[in-house]
């Protein structure tokens, strides 16, 4: 298949996002079409193994793209959740950067998932935050001025090491090979402490995005003070990155390493499910719980990787599409509260179940995703992770177990207090409607896919397969 | 091909005919007939000419003892007429005399780049330096005099310094030309001279002439001094190259960048911010033409050198003329401009993005090879300070983009847009363009 198919699944949406620029009134319709077309496009690449590339350039870099299943699954959530902030954000009064934004936020995050060449994979990965930046600092919160930069400034940090890091392993490649190349697949990481050294440098980039304590700080003010669908794409797709980058770049290029790295790499997955837990537990902002209950579903994710079984493998990396999925239809669920009651707090709100029944529905089908209730997608990928780390490193694979009942310790109290437990003084639940047509009709789709990949995970693990069962020593 | 000059003195096409073109403006001006549109226009012409003569003439000919060229130098003097162009389209001369003054300066500029030996380099610097002392004094701010005072005093200082450099040098070895010597009456003219050129670079300790110059300056001026005179000074760091120690140079280079970010955080004056980030970005080709260095002088990393301030170019000149095009001096004024000023505001904000060198621009692919060539080079910690400083100059360029968008205006623009926007306009989009496609 040639290159310019690929190219034009992200290239789609960076020209819609000129588009709706320059759209004006229309440019919601702009974004709506151009998302809802990005997504139609990326199922119309065969669920095996595409790759395309481009020869080399100068210096070995190119621009190179390839799609495989592992990419694949993830542009398709990239475009499915986009498409869904869309119709989320439909009923506001926004201007065309909004939409705009979104869809450049789409082209990078697709161009991310599509690279083979690492530079070109660095681009796409620094080019996402100047989106973000802006549907955070200009459609956030009150406190969104400050999260914008923070988010901003931490990720750039971290952009730095992956950036050296990435230099240092094309520079020890040349001298092992005598090859200038950035092909992630032809890459090789070099021994010793030069190779602990270089992946180091990757792994502070990746861990800042996915993100690992301690440099998850920048994560609960980024999610709490974005715009709902902000935060649904920033813990729906943009924590994926580093993941993903783990996967994709750190494993095959440093197989030794990260086997040796495992027992510390594992106690770092471990800490954060037991850490975002207990942060969760702790919080009074519905918002800033899921977001740090998104700390504690991204341990689980590294946790499954980690043990490269099959399993893990599998199970790590269909979790990132379901914490996509639960996680965004939590934020969705908070953003549509928000817009009728104008507060986030666990206090703010009492006995919704009387008033807005289908929100309380949705709200507990999806907490019960999360927590990993057996039939939902959730269980699916914390059971694979869990098996797998089970089978590598059984310690972790309990740690993990604590974090399962801890979410339950999180979610449950917290669905409790706002939608059943009688309201108390300054409640305003009064003011809370139940969901109107277009809302339910979102949620409905998003619990529906959730039920089907709880039920029949089957064909999508059968995509994703190829890449990750290479991983397996 | 056209022969102004026989050779050996065939490198000097472009400096004869920027020399008329000065004569000729200079002429101009003295009879009263001869507008100042008309002398602003002969003297973009002299320019325009000098570059047509670049590219005709040979950079592999040289004579020594007097005159040698490479590519590199070739290159930057490219770099200096392009400097140069914006600076003669925007500035509003009083009478003949400013014009002069930048042609006389890029010629010195363009000495420098073909000298062959120190002699000439002198005389190169001090051509390029003192038409900048007088730009300065007739700049319109209140500060102008203060500033060209500060600049002629310690540039002359610097001057005397490569002078004495210079003398310890020949005492030495007997010679003006560029060996390394090993006597330590050597090693301390080499380090003297080293001074000068770290000097008119604004590298840290040798900055503090830099940030008020740059504040009285017009910003128009300002620009220039941060390109065409920045371009001259790696120019001339280069020259001196085979008598300094690589690792030096990379420890000042870190030093620069973190110092000049650090300080650049705290101003409220923008013209002054842009100086200390200036000494910051200066820090950067001080490290890439220490990874130059450190290489044996490689093809590959003199790219990175060149690179590096063809980039600058563009995004500096960009941001200092949309100081000028706005009118705006503080950085409390640029709150709401986002909403006040759409067009342009998306133009700085993409300059800035590219001065902080964040994908896909011009500023990103400039760093990204200075942070190869030093990798390469193996300047480990250099390099890893050189990330940091470009985590802190984040701060106050996205802080910057945060004033326009995320704030709301407190006073509305007094001025209307100046017809020089084109120039920045251009100039945000050259910065993307040669982000995407840095072969161009």
């Amino acid at each position: 298949m040639s290159a310019h198919w690929l190219t034009m699944l992200w290239a789609l949406p960076a020209v819609g996002g000129l588009a709706a620029l320059a759209g004006g009134r229309h440019s919601r319709w702009v974004a709506l079409l151009v998302s809802a077309g990005t997504l139609i496009y990326s199922f119309s690449f065969p669920g095996g193994a595409v790759i395309s590339s481009s020869p080399t350039g100068p210096f070995g870099i190119s621009y190179s793209l390839a799609c495989d299943g592992l990419s694949l699954s993830l542009c398709w959530l990239t475009a499915f959740l986009t498409l869904i902030c869309v119709i989320a954000s439909w009923k506001k009064d926004f201007t065309p950067g909004y939409w705009a934004a979104f869809l450049f936020l789409e082209a990078a995050l697709l161009g991310v998932f599509l690279a083979r060449d690492l530079l070109l994979f660095f681009v796409f990965w620094e080019a996402v935050l100047i989106p973000m930046f802006f549907i955070i600092g200009l459609w956030g919160m009150e406190g969104r001025r400050k999260a914008a930069m923070k988010f901003f400034l931490f990720t750039f940090f971290g952009s730095i090491f992956l950036l050296i890091g990435s230099i240092a392993l094309v520079t020890y490649h040349h001298a092992a090979t005598g090859i200038w190349t950035w092909d992630m697949a032809v890459l090789k990481g070099p021994s010793g402490r030069a190779g602990l050294a270089v992946f180091a440098a990757m792994a502070i980039g990746f861990a800042v995005k996915i993100p690992l304590v301690p440099l998850h700080t920048w994560l609960p003010d980024a999610h709490t003070e974005a715009p709902a669908a902000g935060s649904v794409m920033l813990a729906g797709v943009l924590l994926k990155m580093g993941i993903y980058g783990f996967v994709r770049i750190l494993w095959p290029v440093f197989p030794q390493l990260t086997w040796q790295l495992l027992p510390w790499l594992g106690l770092a997955a471990s800490i954060n499910v037991i850490y975002g837990a207990l942060c969760a537990m702790a919080q009074n902002d519905l918002k800033r719980l899921i977001a740090y209950s998104s700390v504690a579903h991204l341990g689980f994710c590294l946790l499954g990787i980690l043990s490269r079984t099959p399993e893990g493998l599998l199970g790590g990396s269909i979790q990132m599409i379901n914490h996509g999925l639960t996680t965004g239809t939590l934020f969705l669920l908070v953003g549509f509260l928000y817009d009728r009651g104008h507060r986030r707090g666990l206090g703010d709100y009492g006995e919704l179940f009387r008033r807005a029944p289908w929100m309380t529905f949705f709200f507990g089908f999806t907490m019960l995703a999360s927590i990993g209730l057996p039939g939902l997608n959730g269980f699916v990928g914390e059971f694979m992770s869990l098996l797998g780390m089970a089978r590598a490193l059984p310690i972790f694979a309990l740690l993990g177990v604590v974090g399962v009942t801890l979410a339950a310790a999180y979610s449950l109290p917290a669905y409790q207090a706002v939608f059943w437990d009688a309201p108390g003084k300054g409640s305003v639940s009064h003011l809370v409607t139940d969901l109107d047509a277009r809302e339910m009709a979102l949620l409905s789709v998003m619990a529906g896919l959730m039920l089907l990949l709880g039920l029949y995970p089957g064909p999508l693990l059968r995509v994703m397969q190829p890449f990750l069962l290479g991983l397996v020593p | 091909m056209i022969w102004l000059l026989r050779p050996p003195l065939e490198l000097l096409q472009p400096q004869a005919v920027l020399a008329v073109g000065a004569l000729c403006v200079l002429a101009a001006g003295a009879s009263r007939r001869v507008g100042l549109g008309l002398i602003k226009a002969m003297a973009g012409a002299s320019v325009l000419a000098a570059l047509l003569m670049l590219m005709t003439t040979p950079f592999w000919a040289a004579s020594p003892p007097l005159l040698s060229s490479d590519i590199l130098g070739w290159a930057f003097q490219g770099l200096f007429l392009c400097a140069a162009l914006p600076l003669l389209y925007l500035m509003k001369p009083a009478d003949e005399i400013p014009p002069a003054l930048v042609l006389a300066s890029v010629l010195g500029m363009g000495l420098i780049a073909v000298s062959g030996n120190l002699l000439m380099l002198f005389i190169g610097l001090e051509m390029m330096s003192l038409p900048a002392y007088l730009l300065v004094a007739r700049s319109r701010s209140p500060q102008a005099l203060e500033g060209a005072v500060k600049y002629f005093f310690a540039g002359s200082a610097a001057g005397a310094i490569f002078l004495m450099g210079m003398a310890l040098h020949f005492a030495a070895t007997g010679a003006l030309s560029l060996e390394p010597s090993t006597d330590p009456l050597g090693i301390a003219g080499a380090f003297l001279m080293i001074a000068t050129a770290l000097f008119k670079l604004g590298a840290v300790p040798l900055h503090f002439w830099l940030p008020d110059v740059y504040e009285a300056s017009d910003p128009e001026l300002t620009a220039f001094f941060s390109t065409g005179l920045k371009a001259a000074a790696v120019l001339f760091l280069t020259r001196l190259a085979p008598l300094a120690p690589p690792w030096a140079m990379a420890w000042a280079a870190a030093l620069t960048i973190l110092f000049g970010a650090l300080v650049a955080l705290r101003q409220k004056n923008l013209q002054r911010l842009l100086a200390y980030s200036s000494i910051s970005h200066a820090g950067f080709m001080l490290l890439a033409v220490a990874a130059w260095m450190a290489q044996g002088r490689s093809p590959r990393a003199s790219l990175a050198v060149f690179f590096y301030l063809a980039a600058y170019l563009f995004m500096s000149t960009g941001t200092f003329l949309w100081l000028k095009t706005e009118g705006v001096s503080e950085r409390e004024e640029m709150r709401g401009l986002g909403k006040a000023r759409p067009l342009s505001a998306a133009a700085l904000a993409v300059l800035l993005l590219s001065l902080a060198g964040i994908p896909p621009t011009a500023g990103f692919a400039a760093k990204f090879l200075v942070f190869w060539e030093a990798f390469k080079a193996g300047l480990y910690v250099p390099l890893i300070l050189a990330g940091l400083g470009a985590l802190v100059s984040l701060g106050y360029y996205l802080g910057l983009i945060r004033d326009m968008y995320f704030e709301e205006g407190t006073k509305p623009l007094a001025s209307a847009p100046h017809p020089a926007r084109a120039v920045v306009l251009a100039c945000a989009i050259a910065s993307i363009l040669l982000g995407l496609m840095p072969w161009l």
